[in-house]
């Protein structure tokens, strides 16, 4: 299934834990030390530098390199989404995102938070950063530069993917067969 | 060997971009013998980013990792420690590899890498393995009961089933077992070193039979393979003790070598 970003609640509804995923749009990165940021600035009442309603939060802290004075993506595959399984509601609620995507299972308690709030969870294959970066259109953005790779990048993407569906809108989850 | 800081970046640059040839090998062949969708999705996916990566010359993986070098033989590492460095700080920049490391207390950046001189040897020899923090959060050391061999699978086969997909799998599986703990430790690195391939030990062919029948599979989304190959090094341990010392390399199995002989300088996987 093809999706664009902002997510509308009608494309969310569709999809279903185990299908396929390819998105265009926009990625907003953010890991450890982001999910800090995010939430401290939110919780202070701040406002965010862009709105990330509607959204996809990418786990990730992509290696970049200047050329020419712009930011290149080298590599930008996903880090393990379930470091931060105790902030994925708050994050969600508090910036209106709507997608998580990152890389392996989640806690049981987080998807199902995950799915009261309508939202989804997709994984990309881990280790997988070049393959990842060759979806990337180009940087739209970056913020907190003073957390390198763990700044908030606003990556535009065309079909990246595929992500599979991990935990779904209504409260399905993903879970590995065996053959 | 004023220029060996050069070589040394260049074997950054080798071991960043492409793997060598025996993991290429195992992840064919595990694409090859699966029969799980998500499992062939995966696996699909890994392949092409390995022929991406060697086709623009960059990193397999946006965790460029945490470096660590052994250099044998031991009275030469004081000498070559700063071409170390300097060919870290030059891969820095030309591969390039980011910026990994924090200190612990202040979380300011804080470049680093880990350096073991090593017994043994004429001529200089570096290894150099590459691990990145996914894997890394799955290492585990147990103080087990001596006399119960029984318990180095129970408890490797447990932290993988804890860890799932989250170490990045199919994965490497290097065990250090006896010894001290510190040299437990160090002896499941240099297990990660060794080339994969068949079970050259009972203990490797239960453990990898075991472990591919858990189901976690790449990425951990189900299939077959979860683990490419177990290595195991031992050493003597302490009649009351039984170290084991697991460390899980993710399917990125990054490693390179350099070698010197009648003063000419080889690099290779």
């Amino acid at each position: 299934m093809r999706i664009r970003t902002p997510v509308r609640d009608e494309v969310l509804e569709k999809l279903q834990a185990g299908s396929l995923v390819y998105l265009t749009g926009l990625l907003f990165t953010a890991r450890d030390r982001t999910y800090q940021r995010i939430l401290d600035t939110l919780r202070r009442r701040g406002r965010l530098p862009e709105n990330l309603k509607g959204h996809a939060i990418y786990h990730c802290g992509p290696l970049v390199r200047k050329v020419a004075g712009r930011y290149e993506v080298v590599s930008c595959g996903p880090t393990t989404s379930s470091r931060l399984d105790h902030l994925h509601a708050e994050l969600l609620r508090r910036t209106g995102a709507r997608l998580l995507i990152g890389k392996g299972e989640i806690g049981s308690e987080a998807a199902r938070e995950i799915s009261s709030l309508g939202s989804a969870y997709l994984c990309f294959t881990g280790g997988a950063g070049v393959l990842a970066a060759s979806f990337v259109k180009g940087v739209k953005g970056v913020y907190w530069e003073e957390l390198g790779p763990e700044a908030m990048w606003i990556l535009e993407v065309e079909n990246f993917g595929p992500l599979v569906v991990m935990v779904d809108s209504k409260g399905r989850v993903f879970r590995a067969k065996n053959i | 060997m004023e220029d060996l800081y050069q070589h040394i970046a260049e074997m950054i640059r080798l071991a960043e971009t492409r793997l060598p040839p025996d993991v290429v090998r195992a992840l064919k062949q595990a694409r090859k013998a699966e029969r799980n969708r998500m499992a062939k999705i995966q696996l699909d996916c890994m392949l092409k980013n390995l022929s991406l990566a060697a086709e623009r010359g960059v990193p397999i993986c946006q965790d460029t990792g945490i470096l660590t070098f052994f250099v044998r033989p031991a009275h030469l590492a004081d000498k070559i420690a700063p071409q170390i460095e300097r060919g870290v700080e030059l891969a820095s920049k030309q591969v390039p590899l980011r910026p990994n490391t924090l200190d612990p207390l202040t979380g300011k950046e804080r470049p680093w890498f880990s350096l073991h001189p090593e017994i043994g040897g004429k001529e200089l020899e570096i290894d150099l393995l590459i691990k990145g923090g996914g894997s890394e959060n799955w290492s585990r050391l147990f103080l087990l009961k001596p006399g119960n061999g029984e318990q180095v699978v129970e408890k490797v086969i447990s932290t993988l089933k804890e860890a799932g997909g989250r170490p990045c799998p199919p994965v490497v599986v290097g065990l250090g077992i006896g010894g001290t703990t510190e040299y437990a430790c160090l002896l499941s690195r240099k297990a990660l070193l060794r080339p994969l391939g068949p079970p050259l030990l009972d203990l490797e062919r239960e453990i990898m039979e075991k472990a591919n029948k858990l189901g976690i599979g790449p990425m951990g989304l189900g299939g077959k393979t979860t683990v490419l190959s177990v290595r195991v090094l031992t050493a003597p341990c302490h009649r009351a003790t039984l170290p084991l010392a697991i460390s899980l390399q993710c399917w990125v199995a990054r490693r390179a070598f350099l070698r010197v002989r009648d003063g000419r300088i080889r690099v290779f996987q």
